[in-house]
């Protein structure tokens, strides 16, 4: 007897529960809305003070005027009730799309990010956060010290091809003895790019012509893969042999070339055809040349 | 010079470690009454290198110096209460790689920007024994000239053997030059870039910007050129006519000029809304080189004569070639481009968004050209004009060189229901060459002491074929989630070659693929993706024309049928937010036409890689990578003969060109490459005292298997020989050890210790006369070939931030 009225106590204490529950939530929910940045920095005060520094911080003076923590956020009100972090979004943490969605809110109007959709990185889903720490990151806001540290943390092929025979100044941009003259962007655009391979310019020869413009203009006498494209014999992000060539020369010429004697020996490596620069001995004008007596490139 | 380098980093560095102490009273000083923040940061130290070996390779793309240098600088203002910022930097101030940046303005409203950029490099020493590197005209005593050309050992006297001295005269010309590398002053061979840039972004309204930017980089110092002919013995030391070709080669390594001077402008204006945007930019480039050519002393000759036959006769062109006293090499002209370029962007329904950019430029030279020769003595013989050396003969005085490019880019994406991604584009590259096709009577060939009246051995005019090509590709790809933890993508893609002018008209590529990205937990992703791709060629011009001089059945491999696999895995595991562990597997192989006699046959490349770091306390972290490369290449070539050798029994479909199948030989070049990373951070004191390693090491070995694949040759040039395997070999050290005094303040020394050696048999000394398989006892490189070294740099340094 003494049980049956317990349970019905706790039955009725459970069903007042709920219905006190049900009562607030309304209130709860308004709780859960947009609190504004002041209050975030009530709690987050050093984070605050740092971020004040930050790009994002001046995102008004760019045309958001209504920017602030709960913009990259969301509404802070569960949290500020709770202080439950599972009551706020942290976009580092949450599905890549959502995040970034997030910053593309702001960051789609802007050159950079035109060709952002349908790039190899977004198919890829890799997440706006993934690369940039929004929160005291480094130049750029980037997650490492370096771009090229960053990109060479997935692009493990090409950070090997840094350390090799020939390559661009890209090795260590972060210490006095480094060589980073060139980081990845100098040639790419992350976040998407109207030529291939994230290559920011018409083709892959408009961006080498770009450091090296002599080689952009027609000549009199051509060799067709410095028009078509310069990757038929270079490696651009480094190689074992001499000049970024993708394989040792005379071998490199001779896949190609078989006209005279000369190039068709098998040669030895005492050859004259074969040391220095192999055929580029006499055939020293490879990118082209403007001699009325240039027509094998050798003047 | 050196001294007065130091001093003024002395004197920098001091200025600017007053300048930053004096606004250092801590960190993200708040200024002009709160209404603006400063902040930055300077390094300097003293620095100590000591290198054995070749310091052009170790400074290949750096400045390392020693004394008292100032490494960065940076100062950043912003306001507080106002939009305003100004951010300076400086990074290794008075040395060959220094940079001077600064940018300031009004946040949202306007920005300039100004900057300073120098990027050395230093390419090797060797030893010129002409005078005047670095300008258009190399000189050597008429002397010289004088006592080398009357030890010239003629066909007439040399016999029927390349390699016969039969008056000694060849042991005295070599003689003479040994005596002048050993007393010529070493030449280092370099250049440096200096890029100056300005830059104004200017926005009229948040969303609509204008800009213009201006960068002039000039180009300075010398780098290696060779030029050089042979001529050909056919007869071997057996007496064998032909079977046994022996050849004298004969030519100059050159220090080329560089005074390159690009200037680039770009000046654009786009309007970004939120659901559409659209921008358009003209940029402008302008080249000028310097030098239009090189000119140079030919050490072996005081006078201009012609190439003679076998009785030093001038009435062909076989031998005794290279006998001119100027030669003219002519450098690149300068030209000018431009482009005008439309992009923009616009939402449509079903999550739909279509980018499109279209470009259109042109590209112009109109350098005049040099004349055919600058030897006299080919005037008037076997048909040469009679005036040769005077370009006001030519057909024309310039190339009227202009090409018109145009290019499309559109791509069409769209999420119309939520698990599905669809993904289309299309890209256009035209390359319009309008230059003028200018027929020449001939040319001055064979080490222009000859007039040449084709362009090769098959009697193609000598003319100018402007090449132009249309490349044209689109890629269409679906993307599906399948379920929360696994997308997978389908796509196909194809891409279509045109060209003009070539020996080819084109190559049409179709291609498949498939992918996925497994996620099925938060802490490891899966992803994967497959492609098949084959190309197929249209009108590859027959071999042995005057169209196409190359052999029957070569197929240059960027234009020859092809099929690709490709291949990619990667797999990334976070099992604790100490510890991420990366692993890596790329594949590719590429067979070029199965009917195709020559060229390259085959490629094959696979990568593995593994990356872990490890973090188990904010005092102690490591990192370690490795990746593993190997490369196949696989070519089949053939010695050419004079005439076709009975083929036997061979079972070969071609046996009647200069191409005996008994001559073929194959060439597998094997490349495997090793890379080390491994590095740690350590706080010993924590927040105090820091010591930071790493230890990188690249290995790369190169093998090359050359063999006959039919047996016994006909041709002593077609036996195949090894070659040694080349290596490649960096090891790098770097240690930090730091101390923070404060937060803002650090001491600290450095060490970097780098080891690199390269073995490669083709890097000879400067003259190999007596040790080639041909007679070069008038072929003098530089030996511009060093470039193995072992340096240790050490340094300290105060950091300060402000």
């Amino acid at each position: 007897m003494k049980n049956r009225e317990t349970f019905r106590r706790l039955f009725l204490l459970s069903a007042l529960t709920a219905c006190l529950m049900l009562l607030a939530a309304p209130a709860f929910a308004v709780e859960a809305g947009y609190v504004g940045s002041d209050k975030c920095t009530e709690c987050h005060g050093d984070l605050a003070k740092a971020f004040s520094t930050n790009i994002h911080a001046k995102a008004g003076a760019y045309g958001f005027k209504d920017a602030g923590c709960e913009s990259c956020h969301g509404p802070a009100g569960a949290h500020v009730g709770s202080g439950d972090t599972a009551g706020i979004i942290n976009p580092s943490k949450i599905d890549y799309e959502a995040a970034s969605e997030t910053c593309l809110k702001c960051h789609s109007k802007g050159k950079g990010q035109m060709f952002w959709h349908g790039s190899i990185h977004e198919s890829q889903k890799i997440a706006c956060v993934i690369c940039h720490k929004i929160h005291g990151g480094n130049e750029k806001l980037l997650a490492k010290k370096t771009e090229v540290e960053l990109c060479v943390s997935c692009h493990t092929d090409v950070r090997a091809d840094m350390f090799k025979r020939s390559k661009h100044p890209m090795r260590d941009s972060s210490s006095p003895t480094g060589e980073g003259k060139m980081t990845c962007s100098s040639c790419h655009n992350a976040h998407g790019s109207r030529g291939e391979k994230l290559i920011d310019a018409k083709s892959f020869n408009d961006k080498c012509y770009e450091c090296h413009t002599e080689k952009k203009a027609p000549m009199l006498w051509e060799h067709s893969p410095v028009k078509e494209d310069c990757l038929t014999c270079h490696n651009a992000h480094g190689s074992s042999n001499d000049k970024m060539l993708v394989t040792k020369a005379p071998r490199l010429c001779q896949q190609c070339h078989m006209q005279g004697r000369h190039q068709t020996g098998a040669l030895g490596t005492d050859s004259t055809y074969t040391f220095n620069r192999s055929c580029l001995n006499c055939h020293t004008q490879i990118h082209g040349s403007n001699n009325p007596s240039g027509a094998v490139l050798q003047r | 010079m050196m001294r007065r380098k130091s001093s003024k980093n002395i004197a920098l560095a001091m200025s600017m470690a007053i300048l930053a102490t004096a606004a250092s009273a801590g960190a993200d000083v708040t200024v002009l009454g709160g209404n603006a923040t400063v902040s930055g940061e300077v390094t300097a130290g003293v620095q100590q290198k000591l290198v054995d070996g070749s310091n052009e390779k170790l400074e290949e793309y750096r400045d390392v110096v020693n004394g008292v240098l100032l490494h960065d600088f940076r100062f950043k203002a912003d306001g507080n209460t106002t939009p305003y910022y100004l951010d300076l930097k400086v990074k290794n101030p008075l040395q060959d790689n220094e940079y001077y940046g600064v940018k300031g303005g009004v946040h949202g409203k306007f920005g300039i920007g100004l900057f300073y950029d120098s990027i050395p490099h230093n390419f090797n020493t060797g030893t010129l024994i002409l005078s005047g590197a670095g300008t258009g005209r190399l000189t050597i005593a008429d002397q010289i000239q004088t006592d080398l050309q009357a030890l010239e050992q003629t066909r007439g006297e040399r016999g029927s053997l390349a390699n016969n001295d039969t008056t000694g005269e060849d042991a005295q010309q070599q003689a003479i030059i040994r005596d002048l590398l050993a007393n010529t002053n070493s030449t280092t061979f370099k250049l440096k870039r200096q890029k100056t840039g300005f830059s104004l972004d200017y926005n009229v309204t948040p969303d609509i910007n204008t800009w213009a930017k201006v960068t002039n980089e000039k180009r300075n110092g010398t780098r290696v050129l060779t030029t050089g002919t042979y001529e050909r013995y056919n007869q071997g030391p057996n007496g064998l006519l032909h079977t046994e070709d022996q050849f004298f080669a004969s030519g100059m390594e050159l220090a080329e000029p560089i005074d390159y001077r690009t200037t680039v402008l770009n000046v654009g204006a786009g309007v970004y809304k939120k659901n559409w945007l659209a921008d358009a930019e003209y940029t402008f480039t302008n080249f000028d080189n310097g030098y239009q050519s090189l000119v140079w002393d030919n050490p072996f000759r005081i006078t201009d004569a012609t190439a003679t036959n076998t009785a030093d006769a001038p009435t062909s062109n076989a031998f005794n070639r290279g006998r001119f006293v100027n030669g003219q090499l002519a450098l690149a002209p300068s030209s000018q481009s431009h482009d005008f370029t439309v992009s923009g962007s616009v939402d449509l329904p079903l999550h739909s968004k279509l980018t499109g950019t279209v470009s259109y430029g042109w590209v112009s030279q109109d350098d005049p050209f040099v004349p055919y020769t600058l030897n006299s003595a080919i005037a008037g013989v076997g048909g040469a004009p009679a005036n040769i050396t005077d370009p006001s003969i030519l057909p024309q005085s310039s190339l009227n060189g202009w090409v018109n490019t145009l290019t499309q880019s559109y791509v069409l994406t769209s999420k119309p229901v939520e698990p599905l991604a669809l993904t289309a584009k299309y890209r256009y590259y035209d390359y319009d060459n309008q230059s003028d096709e200018i027929l020449f009577p001939g040319y001055a060939a064979f080490g222009e002491s000859y007039w040449r009246t084709s362009k090769n051995d098959k009697g193609a005019p000598v003319e100018n074929e402007p090449l132009s090509f249309t490349r044209q590709n689109a890629e269409i790809s679906a993307d599906y989630h399948v379920a929360k933890p696994l997308t997978v993508s389908v796509e196909g893609f194809w891409e279509d070659w045109a060209r003009e002018n070539l020996r080819i008209d084109g190559t049409t590529e179709l291609g498949i693929g498939g992918g996925f990205i497994y996620k099925p937990v938060k802490m490891a992703s899966l992803k994967g993706s497959y492609k098949y791709a084959h190309r197929t060629v249209d009108g590859y011009k027959t071999g042995a024309t005057a169209a196409n001089p190359e052999a029957v059945g070569l197929a240059n491999y960027d234009w020859a049928e092809r099929e690709r696999h490709k291949a990619d895995l990667r797999l990334t595991v976070v099992p604790t937010e100490a510890i991420t562990v990366g692993v890596i597997g790329q594949f590719m192989n590429d067979k070029y036409g199965e009917d195709n006699r020559f060229g390259l046959k085959k490629q094959e490349s696979a990568l593995g890689g593994l990356d872990i770091s490890y973090a188990p306390s904010e005092r102690l972290s490591f990192y370690a990578n490795y990746t593993k490369e190997y490369r196949k290449g696989a070519m089949q070539s053939g010695a050419k003969d004079d005439t076709f050798n009975a083929a036997g029994s061979l079972d070969d479909a071609y046996t009647t060109d200069n191409f005996n199948p008994y001559n073929y030989w194959n060439s597998n070049i094997y490349e495997k490459v090793d890379t080390v990373g491994l590095g740690t951070t350590v706080q010993i004191i924590p927040e105090k005292l820091t010591l930071n390693t790493s230890y990188a090491l690249s290995y790369s070995k190169m093998d090359f298997v050359n063999y006959n694949p039919n047996g016994a040759v006909k041709l002593a040039n077609a036996e195949t020989q090894s070659w040694p395997t080349v290596t490649n070999r960096l090891q790098e050290v770097r240690a930090d050890l730091g101390y923070n005094f404060t937060k803002n303040l650090k001491v600290g020394v450095n060490y970097l210790y780098e080891w690199y050696r390269l073995d490669d048999f083709a890097n000879t000394p400067a003259y190999m006369a007596g040790t080639s398989a041909e007679n070069s006892t008038r072929f003098v490189f530089t030996g511009a070939n060093n470039y193995s070294y072992e340096a240790h740099v050490a340094g300290a340094y105060l950091n300060l931030k402000f």
